[in-house]
């Protein structure tokens, strides 16, 4: 009686074990976002919009971020910070929806064509099939996908950036700054995107010094910070003392574990300018104008310029660029800064071509 | 130079695996006393979160400790309500506390940060020696210490075999003059005052910030190893050590730069050795009989 009865009970819980893997996923995968969220309405109507909307209609844009959430602080927030732009410039009405697993992906796109929206923007390269799906069915809604590809339709517009420039730069300011020779990098996930970051860094690093040598890892998430502590913790173990993450909230563990291992370690921040995580320890971050990309294609839509195609940004078109370093200039050696204005200029000349994969 | 290589190994995987252990031991509690919680991946983001936002406002670690096990231990008390006094099928009320921290916890750091445009330097956990990745601080060494004294309490008290009673006959242990299902409310909330601190552990003693969903399956994890250490705290303490240090060495293996394992597998690996348990299960390694039994005492 007593066995039979055990057994019963394990039997009643070990579904749960199959399951538990799954659950894991699913949760991690979640952003607990307000379905939608709408902004004040004030700063809209306080503004006088500069140009006149289509027909003096308020232009409608909504965005549709991935599952790293708006609150991210790297591309889907700054895709958010570029709509709040457009909303000050062209009263633009605006509105987002966090997806919350990669299965929303459609069903947010189409809430957001359905509803009468002008612009819908999907940020992040695994929203693409997404956007093939639901952009067809609306040919009078634009649809904006950043980083990745768009179908070739004539109402979608596909935003990219030239990442490796910006993190060639990044890598050529470690490489002169290393007291170790010794450098890291870590990702989020290994694909062809992230790995753009890799390729720039490493070529501008090796560029500035040759004898400098990368280690890289990759946390296989975005979101969890801990694992990028992790791998800062093991790369500062084996000697490098520059860290550069493409890596999401996973990075900003990154730039803890920087943080708390004190002077002589830096961190790079990536997306947005992330200098300010840890006052003095980030070296620099790799901005990626995302904010201005996302304004830029709301205020054409409302003048009725509304571009497709693909938009290309890098250095030149100021889309991709290093943070200001408000903190940490003043231990940067004169002599790098002037390297990294003499890369650039010969990058946006065209005479230097950072390489896009290892 | 070896030595210091493996005792520095040996530390992180030490460090890494605190809140998996304070989680699990909450745990092991728990199903001894017949309650199956799976809402620790939820008790310990609300741990988290709140050390995080006490910790920076009052400036002390220890106070933001103390805080988010409070609130560990008020999250534990609502599945207690539903879970044990209202008899409700624990694993959905388990799971209803996951998605709740996980939804609330976002919403309140969003508000606390104004929509996370202010950085947040929350005062961490000193160490109490070593430095770096060879730090140990304060709740690592509880956790420690707590695994024999968890032993002792579960197989050498009074209290313990009332308490194992309570998981295995609960019938007995009410006829021997336990309330049984006060003693679930009890242990339930032990249970989340554990969580707290894991929760703390991780914010303010590894990663140094809060991010919606940080705990990243660390919960579920935690069960498995309740399972894989079969249902003892040295077993626990054994499976939480071998899962942090097999994190650890990927990490390591990626900046040594020697073989490139893809990530996932090393996911998949608590679950992987989890169901291995499972399948050889074999001896004394039996879950409680009573385990997620709701309990009406006559």
């Amino acid at each position: 009686m007593r066995t039979s009865f055990a057994a019963f009970s394990l039997h009643r819980f070990s579904w749960l074990i199959c399951f538990l893997p799954l659950a894991a996923g699913y949760l991690t995968g979640c952003s607990p976002a307000p379905e939608s969220a709408t902004p004040s309405p004030s700063v809209a109507d306080s503004t006088t919009p500069a140009s006149t909307p289509v027909a003096g209609k308020k232009i409608k844009a909504g965005l549709v971020t991935d599952v790293g959430g708006v609150n991210d602080k790297s591309f889907n927030a700054s895709a958010w910070d570029g709509m709040q732009k457009a909303q000050k410039e062209v009263g633009a009405e605006i509105k987002y929806t966090e997806s919350r697993v990669n299965a929303d992906y459609v069903s947010n796109l189409t809430q957001y064509a359905q509803n009468g929206y002008d612009v819908v923007f999907a940020v992040g390269f695994l929203m693409q099939d997404a956007v093939k799906d639901v952009a067809p069915k609306y040919p009078n809604v634009k649809f904006a996908i950043i980083d990745g590809d768009a179908p070739n339709l004539p109402n979608c517009l596909s935003i990219k950036f030239r990442e490796e420039e910006g993190s060639y730069l990044a890598g050529a300011l470690a490489g002169l700054v290393t007291k170790t020779n010794v450098i890291g990098f870590v990702g989020g996930m290994q694909m062809p995107l992230i790995e753009k970051f890799e390729a720039g860094y490493e070529a501008g690093a090796k560029a500035t010094n040759p004898k400098v040598s990368v280690k890289v890892g990759y946390a296989g998430k975005f979101d969890d910070p801990q694992k990028g502590q992790e791998l800062a913790l093991s790369q500062m173990g084996a000697k490098a003392d520059i860290i550069y993450h493409a890596a999401g909230k996973t990075g900003i563990g990154v730039i803890k574990a920087v943080q708390n291992k004190g002077a002589g370690f830096y961190a790079i921040g990536v997306d947005k300018d992330q200098d300010g995580e840890a006052p003095g320890r980030v070296l620099t971050s790799m901005v990626k104008r995302v904010d201005v990309a996302v304004a830029n294609a709301i205020k054409s839509a409302a003048e009725g310029k509304f571009q497709t195609g693909t938009i290309v940004l890098g250095l030149k078109e100021d889309g991709i660029g290093l943070s200001p370093m408000q903190y940490t200039r003043k231990d940067i050696p004169p002599a790098a800064l002037k390297t990294i204005e003499e890369l650039k200029a010969k990058i946006i000349a065209g005479s230097l071509k950072p390489p896009t994969s290892k | 130079m070896t030595a210091l290589f493996i005792f520095s190994f040996f530390i992180q995987s030490l460090t890494y695996a605190t809140p998996l252990l304070l989680a699990s031991l909450g745990e092991l509690f728990s199903e001894r006393v017949g309650v199956i919680n799976i809402g620790l991946e939820g008790l310990l983001l609300i741990g988290a979160l709140t050390a995080v936002i006490v910790s920076t406002t009052t400036g002390s670690p220890a106070i933001g400790i103390l805080a988010a096990m409070t609130t560990g231990m008020i999250t534990a008390a609502l599945f207690a309500l539903f879970g044990v006094g209202m008899r409700r099928d624990q694993v959905i009320v388990g799971t209803t506390i996951n998605f709740l921290a996980l939804g609330l916890t976002g919403v309140l750091y969003r508000a606390w940060t104004a929509g996370g445009t202010k950085a947040v330097s929350a005062p961490t956990i000193p160490p109490l020696f070593g430095n770096g990745g060879t730090a140990v601080n304060a709740v690592t060494l509880g956790a420690l210490l707590l695994v024999p004294v968890a032993h002792w309490l579960l197989f050498r008290t009074r209290l313990g075999v009332t308490l194992r009673a309570a998981g295995e006959v609960p019938e007995a242990a009410a006829a021997a003059g336990t309330s049984v299902n006060r003693l679930r409310v009890l242990v339930c909330m032990v249970t989340g005052g554990l969580c707290g601190i894991g929760g703390a552990s991780l914010a303010i003693g590894i990663s140094n910030t809060f991010t919606e969903g940080m705990t990243g399956g660390r919960g579920f994890i935690a069960l498995a190893v309740v399972i894989f250490g079969r249902w003892t705290p040295f077993g626990a303490l054994g499976a939480a050590l071998l899962f942090a240090a097999a994190d650890v060495a990927q990490a390591r293996m990626q900046a040594a730069g020697v073989f490139r394992i893809p990530y996932p597998i090393f996911l998949a690996v608590p679950y992987v050795l989890t169901l291995l348990a499972l399948a050889i299960r074999g001896g004394r390694a039996k879950a409680p009989a009573a385990l997620g039994q709701p309990f009406e005492q006559g």
